[in-house]
């Protein structure tokens, strides 16, 4: 780049001077005019390259962006009088020639020769940084095809009462002073299609400090929540991107976020970054949307999950989903990409159980949740040990589902069924070998002697009989019932109850009617 | 065998079983092994090797017989011996006392693995068994005598919405737990939908075990035969906000000489508003033509979690196969209301209190006398608090009662996470258990030690522990010493990690 040195002039001369000077302006040669934005450098893999901004054949990017430093270092008004017209050392400004935007160099030493006047050294306009479109024959046609008055240079530029350069690079302001908007009061037209005035990040000189301290669109607020991610960006973002996103960003920085950044057809339409050129990562945020709040989202989830995971993949990398979901993993996480293979860090999510897990009795109703839907329980614990650390623990070993010391004080739970103790231990190979080994089994005859809190137990036990039936078979076996419930039995007792159904359970079985039954129990005719 | 199952050193069917389950089991290890060991990336395992060990000390109840002549005869059916009730039949009479100090040392060896990776994508092979053996002790505890379960042995294959198993496995649904060796396939065409069919030899409930080897010498009426399971489900989620499972199974006699049993069941959980959710089941026993156990749930989580209200309406009767005589004893249902809450306002801290009562079915017997009640209560209180952040502090009493059982008693711990790896903790415990007409009645006070610890060895845990048990007497003349000593250890080892994960991952 070409730095530019100006060292203001010490003395005004005379008309022959400007003159000459006049004359040299005639054959003004312009400053640098720069070439439109190469194409975007290779692609990254997975990423199809954006469309390469061209910019207007006639576009005369001789605006720049307002900068503390745009002052007017040539110093207009010591020349003023010299040069009456403005077109007379930019007639390019009217003509639409590049190349006679600015006076040529030469034409300052007519003057500023190191004798007649101070010697200047001036190499012509530098590269200017702007990320403006403007075309000034464009501009003045296009005013006047609409009938308006012809612009004049200071309507933009300056006082028009000195008729000279008071601002060299416009500000926004002065073109809001036409392009008002009555809705905007940012001082900046920032509610309208960027690309009106504005070429891409990409394309644009402007260094990447200055781009980030662009005046931001109020749309982009942050607040609590995080409206402009959730609702704004994202809609009709093909149109935003060409006419607005652009502007200020590159493909680069949507990646910083979207964890499908490369399968973003609207991202993919975004400019990268040219190689070089570093813009300012974007925090990434990922607001919670509304329905992941709910507590039912943790049961949904997987529903609302489109193949391939496409409406996840924008937040969600592999890892996050597998932060509860266990291999094999649902096919959408298995589509999402792998962390390591983007740049956006996807977002966190925590293991935290469903709120059903949160109650301290989940586990006595736990057998519903798993029988509804099995693979959901897989989904975080591994089914077939975890599982089975309780279901078929059975007591060895230590603490499981029951507590160390649940064994002395289990009976009552059990009698009272709290916990179905049949879905775990089988009544007889469980319970009653147990009891028989510690001395509790029934010994065959029928007594008070076990049951000694109750003298005339006998007399009593049928209602206890069915109302806790298995209790009574975790000790006596079934013969000792038959002693009198049969009629090859003692006293031929029906242990049967009003609402017994003796045909439908002979059609079931008949042989266990037959263990207590001589010969037919329907008297010879078919149940 | 005491309780008539087949030992090791029989020569009968249970014994050419028992071996064909250490070969299967062997089999399937070795499988395992291989594909751990295997070079191949995709291949692997996972799972856990893992060995618990347990002691007990106490004195088992013996019967003394006792001659007629030293006891006082109350009545034609009244007789007490040094103060407490025996039973006298001819010219001797019997009674229930504390036998001499005995004690039983076992161990087990746990292996629950799954491995894949067979050059054929989505097969796999799972297999969880238990070998046990009572290294020490003149107690029997309960399974010590079963060298060898099998409780998992298959092969699955599963792609792309399809699921075939085939060898040993279970299903845990509204039936409760089926175990059972033959095929099942599951098809889900779409979440939340899925078809499921199975197949094969039925196995005792809760038990991995055919019921002919499992139960006989416990039994008088068992057929020596095995028996066929037959079953389906289908899970629909006809609405985004409604999951419901139908299960139907079936086992019969493999003669066909009857049903062992039939029964359905329906399970469902449903969001009927944004946070309320319900869970509800009930099963039917086709077989006895009856309704069996159902309950439904309201979950109300309200101020974000951290107020947990449930409300609960249950119907609970035991199920009995067919096989047995007892389901023909007709059992009445109880019909339970309950109302729990568990409130949680920060994470160090947690309490929850519940409420239920019970009212039996009419049983439909005479009964001399008082008739037993007929209702049952059950109260629960508990919280947790940490007042450090390595300290954590537990606590609860419940209370249940009701015809033929009570227990009133409660449980603390504190805990002490002296590392992240290593946390010792304190147990005590305090009950009192009235029983109206079985033996028991009286209070027990216990306390114990226990140890966690992870190794710095590829995630290797070791739990050990031990408690002692004081039981107490009140309103009896003679009450068997039942006081205890327990002691526990066991120790898991990781194997492998998922698929497609690092160790730390997961």
């Amino acid at each position: 780049m070409n730095a530019r040195t100006y060292r203001p002039g010490r003395t005004l001369y005379s008309g022959w001077v400007v003159s000459l000077v006049l004359l040299a302006a005639i054959v003004v040669r312009v400053g640098q005019t720069r070439a439109a934005p190469s194409p975007a450098p290779d692609a990254p893999a997975g990423w199809a390259a954006a469309p390469a901004w061209t910019a207007p054949s006639s576009s005369l990017l001789a605006h720049a962006a307002p900068r503390p430093d745009s002052l007017d270092l040539f110093g207009h008004d010591a020349h003023d009088g010299l040069f009456p017209l403005c077109t007379g050392c930019h007639i390019g400004a009217e003509t639409g020639d590049l190349s006679a935007l600015y006076p040529d160099p030469e034409s300052c030493l007519s003057c500023h020769d190191g004798t007649t006047e101070e010697l200047v050294e001036w190499d012509g306009p530098s590269v200017l940084e702007t990320n403006l479109v403007f075309d000034h024959g464009d501009h003045l046609r296009l005013v006047e095809a609409e009938g308006d008055t012809a612009l004049t240079c200071a309507q933009c530029h300056g006082d028009p009462a000195p008729a000279v350069l008071a601002d060299p690079r416009v500000v926004a302001s002065e073109c809001l002073s036409c392009h008002e908007d009555p809705a905007d009061d940012t001082g900046h037209y920032v509610g309208a299609d960027c690309s009106t005035c504005h070429v891409p990040a990409a394309a644009s000189t402007l260094g990447t400090e200055r781009i980030s301290g662009l005046p931001t669109p109020p749309d982009h607020t942050v607040d609590a929540s995080e409206t402009f991610l959730t609702a704004v960006h994202g809609e009709g973002a093909q149109e935003r991107v060409d006419e607005r996103c652009s502007t200020c960003h590159v493909q680069d920085q949507c990646a910083d976020c979207h964890v499908n950044a490369a399968r973003v057809v609207e991202i993919r339409s975004l400019p990268p970054a040219p190689a070089g050129r570093g813009f300012a990562s974007l925090e990434a945020r990922y607001p919670t949307p509304a329905d992941h709040a709910t507590a039912r989202f943790a049961w949904e989830h997987i529903g609302i999950a489109e193949p391939e995971g496409a409406n996840c993949a924008t937040c969600h990398t592999a890892e996050t989903c597998r932060t509860c979901h266990l291999e094999p993993v649902p096919e959408p996480v298995a589509a999402l990409a792998g962390r390591d293979t983007v740049t956006a860090p996807g977002a966190e999510v925590d293991a935290r159980a469903p709120e059903s897990h949160e109650s301290h009795f989940f586990m006595e109703r736990h057998g519903t949740v798993a029988a509804t839907s099995e693979g959901s329980c897989a989904t975080c614990h591994r089914a077939e040990s975890f599982c089975a650390s309780c279901h078929e623990r059975q007591a060895e070993g230590g603490a499981s589902y029951h507590s160390t010391n649940y064994l002395l004080g289990h009976a009552a739970e059990a009698a009272n069924a709290v916990t179905e103790c049949s879905n775990c231990h089988d009544p007889v190979a469980f319970c009653r070998s147990c009891h028989t080994d510690a001395g509790l089994g029934s010994a065959g005859r029928l007594g008070p002697g076990y049951h000694d809190a109750e003298p005339l137990w006998l007399l009593r036990h049928p209602q206890a009989a069915r109302q806790q039936l298995e209790t009574c078979a975790s000790c006596h076996t079934q013969r000792d019932c038959l002693q009198c419930h049969s009629q090859l039995g003692a006293f031929q007792i029906s242990p049967h109850g009003p609402d017994f159904d003796a045909r439908l359970a002979y059609e079931r079985n008949p042989v266990v009617c037959r263990a207590c039954h001589i010969g037919d129990p329907f008297g010879g005719g078919t149940p | 065998m005491r309780n008539g199952r087949a030992g090791p050193g029989s020569m009968g069917g249970a014994s050419r079983w028992a071996l064909l389950r250490t070969l299967l089991a062997t089999a399937t290890l070795a499988t395992g092994a291989l594909a751990a060991g295997a070079p191949a990336a995709a291949q692997g395992v996972r799972g856990t090797l893992g060995h618990a060990g347990f002691y007990a000390e106490l004195r088992p109840l013996v019967q003394d017989t006792i001659d007629r002549a030293l006891v006082d005869e109350l009545g034609p059916t009244s007789f007490r011996f040094e103060g407490a009730p025996v039973y006298c039949q001819a010219s001797d009479c019997i009674r229930y006392r504390a036998g001499d100090v005995a004690s039983t040392v076992s161990g087990s060896l746990d292996a629950n693995l799954t491995a894949w990776g067979f050059g054929v994508s989505g097969l796999s092979t799972t297999v969880s068994l238990r070998m046990r053996e009572r290294t020490g002790g003149e107690l029997l505890w309960p399974r010590t005598d079963d060298r060898v379960d099998v409780f998992l042995a298959y092969a699955q294959y599963a792609r792309e919405g399809l699921r075939a198993r085939l060898g040993r496995q279970r299903i845990l649904g509204g039936l409760g737990r089926t175990a059972f060796d033959g095929a099942n396939v599951l098809w889900t065409p779409r979440p939340g939908w899925s078809v499921e069919g199975y197949a094969g030899r039925s196995l005792a409930r809760a038990l991995a075990e055919p019921r002919n080897s499992a139960l006989s010498g416990l039994e008088s009426f068992l057929p020596d035969r095995d028996a066929w399971l037959f079953g389906g489900t289908l899970r629909a989620r006809p609405r985004p906000d409604i999951d419901l499972t139908l299960r139907y199974q079936r086992e019969i006699w493999s003669d066909r000489s009857g049903l062992l049993s039939e029964r359905a069941s329906v399970d469902v959980r449903a969001y009927p508003f944004d946070l309320l959710r319900v869970d509800a089941s009930a099963d039917w026993d086709i077989a006895f033509g009856r309704v069996g156990k159902a309950h439904v749930t309201a979950l109300l989580p309200i101020r974000g979690r951290t107020l947990m209200l449930e409300a609960t309406g249950r119907r609970y009767v035991p199920y009995f196969e067919l096989w047995t005589i007892w389901g023909f004893f007709s059992p009445v249902p109880y019909l339970e209301g309950q109302l729990r809450m568990t409130w949680s306002p920060n994470t160090s801290t947690s309490v929850w209190v519940a409420g239920g009562y019970r009212d039996y079915g009419e049983t439909a017997t005479t009964t001399i006398l008082s008739p037993l009640e007929d209702t049952g209560r059950r109260g629960v209180v508990g919280g947790t608090w940490a007042p450090a952040p390595r300290i954590a502090l537990r606590g609860e009493y419940r209370i249940e009662w009701s015809a033929g059982a009570y227990y009133s008693g409660g449980d603390a711990s504190a805990t002490w996470e002296m590392t992240s790896d290593v946390s010792l903790s304190l147990t005590g415990t305090a009950f009192q258990q009235i029983q109206e007409f079985r033996l028991g009645e009286g209070t027990a006070l216990g306390g114990g030690l226990a140890a966690t610890a992870r190794l710095p060895w590829q995630g290797v845990r070791v739990n050990t522990g031990i408690s002692i048990f004081r039981a107490g007497t009140e309103n009896r003349t003679l009450q068997p010493d039942w006081n205890q000593v327990r002691g526990y250890w066991n120790l898991t080892v990781p194997i492998g990690s998922d698929p497609g994960l690092t160790g730390s991952q997961r």
